[in-house]
């Protein structure tokens, strides 16, 4: 029953699919640099576009009763293209309404869940709606034109809708924003909007609509484009991008050797992904890789060290690895990072080793739990450092399978080595972990605080267990690990966990995340 | 720097001497040791505070530093550097109790000190505009989300009971 003729509006609807899911998929990563990407800020906006669409819905339903749905559908479809175009440039005024700056992530960690809530109310609600408009009228304009029934239009609309939603999903993630950036994919999108709207609106005579919208999608094509949070004095912007997972950037502060760069992603808020010093060696006080290096001090025979790190990142691990081990000991390393745009940048800004280097291998785009599995050799030094959306540790490498996976992965003199922001020794988040660790390894675990900051060594041995702080065998003899492995030395600097009957988290049943919000909860009940 | 000096240059004991050098060299349980026996009060809250910060234990020298004041054996030096640390943390209530009790001093800890004192305050104070801002933005933004959220669920019962208009196509 439906002919040729019905094309165009069938394709209407397969573009308002696409362009709904792209909205909703670019809009985390629009609100990214100010609330991160957390499952709070993923559940915001889809709860969001969700309830737009369903009213978008109902008021489609209720003006299709026009006298010409055409016209409407052109008003709608160039409405929604200036709503979707003009985000770009919307998102930091609006974000900023409830996310002032000069805050650290730490204290901005209340008004996170809030305001990308209400900033997705503002930004995403409305093109959502209009674009829920678009199905009803379109299922209207085919029934009415006499191409199909009403279920068979219905039909049409939602499969034409669903397959645009498909499109706009892959191509939203793997293509338009990492090749072209936010700001192109929902001028692209808002553009191809309002493009489509206007020969509903030529063939209506609705001219002055059409001039409005043309002028409304003109303008956001011209001037509407994401701006960052503004960098702090004396901090300069090297490169930043949309990689396939997360705003990434590079910045850089100080002169000569007291220059610094940090690899920061999304909200950043303070925090880092990695850090680069022009030496390498270890960082200043503070930095928690330091801690990495500990374990090659511990009596193991000089020779290579074969050492794996999951959460790579830009190779921070690395770069102190290389200029802290003691005299004599070389070693060779495997590094996993999920995100291939964080190893281009590494590569690009702190000094990550190229493809040609076969002692430093680097695993992008994969997983960490996955990558145990193809792991040829037995390493001798595990380092484990994966946060996802910058403060939440994956449930996948927070399991005792994980634990027990890493210990197989490790040689029989093997230590594992993991950082963990945690507020103090007996912190819910921090416990959790090294429960889970010591069960993981049957065998009991060892946890220091990093000094001069918020983060906790935590340290486990295939067999035996690590040189307690106090003993002469965990520190260097000299240098900065000596200073560092002192302070970790004074009471109340470290703790140790013992084998739990049951580990607190496992693949079934992981409740890391509700852990580090009772964590966060907790250190600001700690502070009136 | 020139508070540490000031300090080395007040230990009149030896506990408190060894301690700062002890702690200078990176030798910190035994600086802690040595701190801890510092038989004079102050002076010992000083040391313990002084070995915890270099150390890097900001909680801990926080906590001395809490302490000492709640049992009156602070010092204005302690205070002036309890705000520092707290502040270093991000500490607004506890830099604040610190300050408080330094410009609640007679002489406020002498010129020196209440220079620095004045500066600690201006970062204090940047640092409550912060977090007040905050609040105030979380305030903001619950109350957009829960009328944004109202509007949708009236607009959807309006639009799901006033029902369609009974337009019939020709």
């Amino acid at each position: 029953m439906a002919g040729r003729s019905s094309f165009p509006l069938v394709f209407v609807a397969f573009a308002a699919g696409a362009a709904t899911m792209t909205v909703e998929l670019a809009a985390v990563r629009l609100l990214a640099p100010w609330y991160g990407t957390s499952s709070a800020v993923w559940t915001n906006v889809i709860g969001v576009v969700l309830a737009a669409l369903s009213l978008g819905y109902l008021a489609g339903a209720r003006v299709s009763a026009a006298p010409d749905p055409r016209r409407l559908l052109g008003l709608l479809l160039v409405a929604a293209g200036a709503a979707s175009a003009w985000l770009p440039w919307l998102a930091r005024p609006v974000a900023r309404l409830f996310l002032p700056d000069g805050l650290t992530l730490e204290e901005a960690g209340p008004a996170l869940a809030s305001g990308s809530l209400a900033s997705a109310l503002l930004l995403f609600a409305p093109p959502a709606f209009l674009l829920g408009t678009i199905a009803p009228l379109v299922a209207e304009a085919l029934e009415r034109g006499g191409r199909a029934t009403a279920g068979a239009a219905t039909g049409r609309v939602l499969a034409a809708s669903t397959l645009g939603s498909l499109l706009g999903t892959f191509g939203t993630t793997y293509v338009f924003v990492p090749e072209a950036g936010l700001s192109a994919t929902y001028l692209g999108a808002g553009a191809a909007l309002a493009g489509l709207g206007l020969p509903f609106l030529v063939a209506t005579r609705a001219r002055a609509p059409a001039l409005a919208g043309l002028a409304l999608v003109g303008a956001a094509l011209w001037a509407s484009r994401t701006s960052a949070p503004a960098l702090p004095a004396g901090v300069r912007l090297l490169e930043s991008r949309e990689t396939l997972l997360q705003s990434a950037r590079v910045v850089e502060s100080g002169d000569g050797p007291e220059r610094m760069r940090r690899l920061e992603v999304n909200e950043s808020l303070g925090s880092f992904q990695s850090v680069w010093q022009p030496e390498p060696g270890p960082l200043p006080a503070g930095y928690y890789y330091n801690a990495f290096a500990l374990p090659a001090w511990w009596g193991r025979p000089p020779g290579a060290w074969r050492v794996l790190v999951l959460g790579l990142g830009a190779g921070t691990a690395w770069r102190v690895l290389e200029g802290a081990l003691p005299p004599g000991v070389e070693f060779e390393s495997t590094g996993v990072e999920i995100d291939p745009g964080v190893v281009e940048l590494g590569r690009r800004w702190m000094d990550l080793p190229g493809a040609s280097r076969a002692d430093r291998i680097v695993a992008a785009g994969v997983d960490g739990r996955a990558a145990l599995r193809f792991v040829p050799q037995r390493f001798d030094l595990l380092v484990l450092d994966a946060y996802q959306n910058q403060v939440e540790i994956p449930p996948q490498l927070a399991s005792v399978e994980f634990f027990a996976e890493a210990a197989r992965c490790l040689a029989s003199d093997g230590i594992l080595v993991a950082n963990v922001g945690a507020f103090g020794l007996d912190d819910p988040v921090l416990e959790a972990l090294a429960r889970t660790m010591a069960k993981g390894f049957e065998r009991r675990v060892l946890a220091v605080r990093v000094p001069f900051s918020r983060n906790v060594a935590l340290f486990a041995r295939v067999e035996g267990e690590p040189p307690d702080p106090r003993s002469e065998q965990f520190a260097p003899p000299t240098g900065p690990l000596a200073r560092l492995a002192a302070s970790m030395a004074l009471d109340g600097g470290s703790r140790w966990f013992e084998v739990p009957e049951r580990a607190p988290l496992d693949d079934d049943r992981n409740p890391i995340l509700s852990l580090q919000r009772a964590s966060v909860e907790r250190a600001a009940r700690s502070r009136p | 720097m020139i508070a540490e000096l000031a300090l080395a240059l007040a230990a009149s004991r030896p506990d408190l001497e060894r301690a700062v050098a002890l702690a200078r060299e990176g030798r910190f349980v035994e600086a802690l040791a040595a701190a801890e026996a510092e038989p004079d009060t102050v002076r010992r809250a000083q040391a313990v505070f002084h070995v915890r910060h270099h150390a890097g234990d900001l909680d801990g020298a926080l906590r001395t530093a809490a302490l000492a004041r709640t049992e009156g054996a602070t010092s204005p030096w302690l205070e002036e550097r309890e705000a520092y640390a707290a502040l270093s943390v991000r500490d607004a209530a506890h830099a604040r109790a610190a300050l408080e009790a330094l410009d609640a001093r007679p002489d406020r800890g002498g010129e020196a000190l209440a220079s620095t004192a004045r500066a600690l305050w201006d970062e204090l104070g940047a640092l409550e505009r912060a977090l007040s801002a905050r609040d105030a933005a979380a305030r903001r933004a619950w109350g957009v989300a829960a009328a944004g959220l109202v509007a949708l669920t009236v607009g959807a019962v309006l639009l799901t009971l006033t029902g369609d208009r009974g337009r019939r196509s020709p």
